[in-house]
């Protein structure tokens, strides 16, 4: 599996490079950077500014969200800060506050 | 869900990453790591930092302390630069290490050696002497043992195991060798190793860890070498 996992119980407190997926299951704080999907699974806590290809959320996100390609706010899912992506969807039962930019 | 978290080979974190549950690390890692559960540094795995967990297995690179609650097992492709401290360790063939090693209890009871029994010897006034040296521990475990030096039977079990496990453990520090600390000067410390020993013993500036009188190994701190190279190069004068 070439995929980078954040466990329930794991806290990470700095920057994340990765050059694969991440799942966040748990809390990161401080800045996550993938060039491949972030997935943020329902519990998990970020609080950093994070830099993606595409974005699946169903956890919390406090901070400025950027996308190379799409951005799905999952129901559950509450993010306070920017969202920039080419594409977003907000499912019913998302909580959402910030900007949007789609780039038009 | 799944709770064991992987630090993927594409992936690099600099900061803490600390919490409950098992961690495998494929990629690098420079800050510090300390996890409750099990800790793997997989083949891949780079990381730059003390790490801690309950047990510990590296098939990758390690600069800094490792500290293993249980144990810790340094398996083939391991290479480790720094302290390696737990109750029980293991070094597998094709691991590499260089720095510190501290087996045994470290305010943490390992399980019974049944081991260190047949090490023993047989009853001598030695070993009662050594006994009686727990005189405060008399009540229980020392009538036991005079009343085994009275009835000559294997008096093995009479020796306090706290003493049984240090020997043992420092048996086994013994094999490895004093690790030089700092490279460019490994090569000067070989030189003047006779000349420290005509010097006494160096000054001890590295920090000392608890009950280091049986299992630590003495490593000769930097200023030490430099003064036993100052005093090889006077007398070469």
């Amino acid at each position: 599996m070439s995929s980078t996992v954040i466990g329930a119980g794991i806290t990470i407190e700095g920057e994340i490079f990765a050059d694969e997926e991440v799942v966040v299951q748990g809390v990161v704080r401080g800045k996550l950077s993938s060039k491949e999907a972030i997935t943020v699974e329902h519990g998990a806590l970020v609080e950093a500014d994070v830099d993606g290809g595409s974005f699946a959320v169903s956890g919390t996100i406090t901070g400025n969200i950027s996308s190379t390609d799409r951005v799905d706010l999952l129901s559950g899912s509450r993010v306070v800060g920017n969202v920039r992506a080419g594409r977003i969807t907000i499912a019913d039962g998302a909580q959402f506050k910030g900007n949007v930019d789609m780039d038009v | 869900m799944a709770d064991a978290t992987v630090i993927g080979r594409g992936t690099r974190i600099r900061g803490k990453v600390s919490g409950s549950g098992d961690l495998e690390i494929d990629g690098q890692v420079e800050g510090e790591v300390s996890v409750e559960g099990d800790l793997t540094v997989g083949s891949t795995g780079i990381v730059s930092s003390d790490l801690a967990g309950r047990r510990i297995i590296v098939r990758g690179a390690v600069q800094g302390d490792v500290t293993g609650e249980e144990s810790i097992a340094l398996e083939d492709g391991a290479r480790v630069v720094g302290t390696v401290r737990a109750p029980r360790v293991a070094i597998l063939p094709g691991a590499l290490m260089r720095g510190r090693l501290e087996v045994g209890d470290f305010g943490v009871a390992p399980p019974a050696r049944v081991t260190t029994s047949s090490q023993s010897k047989p009853s001598s006034p030695s070993r009662v002497a050594t006994t009686s040296h727990f005189a405060p521990a008399r009540a229980p475990a020392a009538s036991a043992a005079s009343a085994q030096s009275r009835v000559p039977a294997p008096p093995v079990i009479a020796q306090p195991r706290a003493s049984a496990q240090a020997a043992h453990a420092a048996k086994r520090i013994e094999v490895a060798s004093p690790p030089p600390r700092h490279s460019e000067v490994s090569a000067l410390a070989l030189d003047v190793e006779q000349e420290q020993e005509e010097e006494g013993p160096p000054s001890s500036e590295m920090p000392v860890p608890l009950n280091s009188d049986e299992n630590s190994i003495e490593i000769p701190s930097v200023p030490s070498i430099k003064k036993g190279a100052r005093g090889m190069l006077a007398k070469k004068r």
